[in-house]
């Protein structure tokens, strides 16, 4: 967990310098900070998540309550998405907060999801055939999901009935994606516990 | 249309296991098993062998095809 608050801070500092080489060349930093912070807190936890290995691992988990794995990161990219959405237009301390609390929770996840594959590994038991059937699907389901609603977003924006970003047409396609999986993966694991 | 019919249930209780000591048996999770048993998860082939097998019984007797109507 310490590697990962690490690594969270490094790519902080590395926003707060981007931020600070755009404000030097005259751009409007401001407007993009929460972008390249919630940019760089993702990527921070991929880099944690792909080199990282932790010492010590959890108890192995109770298969029955997966799901409430999956909902957990499912509602710290909800907050997150949510806040940097809403920073951009209104700067609140609320909001931030708000960021800094799912940037920690998403964390925190990420470093357990992290230390369950090595579990997975060393038990392949708890990662069985069920189980990765049930992330095919889910991933199948995001898939269609992020296509979805970039197809939707897109049609809004290119036809001018709703006036959107580009950016937000990306973040919000990712989003989906990654809400559609996570909700699908949870609902999968909260059938098969019933 | 075939349907599988999975008698898993009454084969694991005739042996005596819990689904539990299945499951470590052939290395899935209980929660895989109660699925099975379900028919909620269809298992792969080597799974369904594997099941088989520590039952010692023909994989035919835990598994069967029923044709369908239409």
């Amino acid at each position: 967990m310490t590697r990962f608050i690490l690594d969270a801070l490094g790519f902080g500092l590395l926003a707060g310098l981007v931020g600070g080489g755009l404000a030097y060349y005259g751009l409007d930093a401001k407007a993009y900070m929460p972008f390249i912070v919630g940019g760089l807190a993702v990527m921070s936890m991929w880099f944690s998540d792909r080199f990282y290995r932790p010492k010590s691992l959890p108890a192995p988990p109770d298969a029955k309550r997966m799901h409430w794995h999956y909902l957990g990161l499912a509602l710290a990219g909800t907050g997150m998405f949510a806040a940097l959405v809403l920073l951009q237009r209104h700067e609140s301390l609320p909001l931030f907060l708000l960021l800094l609390a799912s940037m920690g929770l998403g964390l925190w996840l990420a470093a357990r999801q992290n230390a369950l594959r090595i579990l997975y590994k060393q038990n392949p038991a708890l990662f069985d055939e069920r189980a990765q059937a049930n992330q095919r699907r889910a991933e199948k389901w995001a898939f269609g999901a992020t296509l979805e609603v970039a197809v939707i977003l897109g049609w809004l924006d290119h036809e001018q009935i709703v006036a959107l970003s580009g950016a937000f047409v990306g973040f919000g396609a990712a989003y989906a994606g990654v809400m559609a999986g996570l909700l699908m993966q949870a609902w999968l694991e909260w059938r098969d516990a019933r | 249309m075939s349907r599988l019919v999975c008698h898993l249930k009454e084969h694991r209780a005739r042996a005596g296991l819990t689904q539990a000591a299945l499951a470590e048996a052939v290395g899935v999770s209980r929660k895989t098993i109660n699925t099975v048993e379900n028919g909620v998860f269809v298992p792969s082939t080597p799974l369904a062998l594997k099941i088989a097998r520590v039952l010692g019984v023909p994989v035919e007797e835990v598994f069967s095809l029923e044709e369908e109507e239409g």
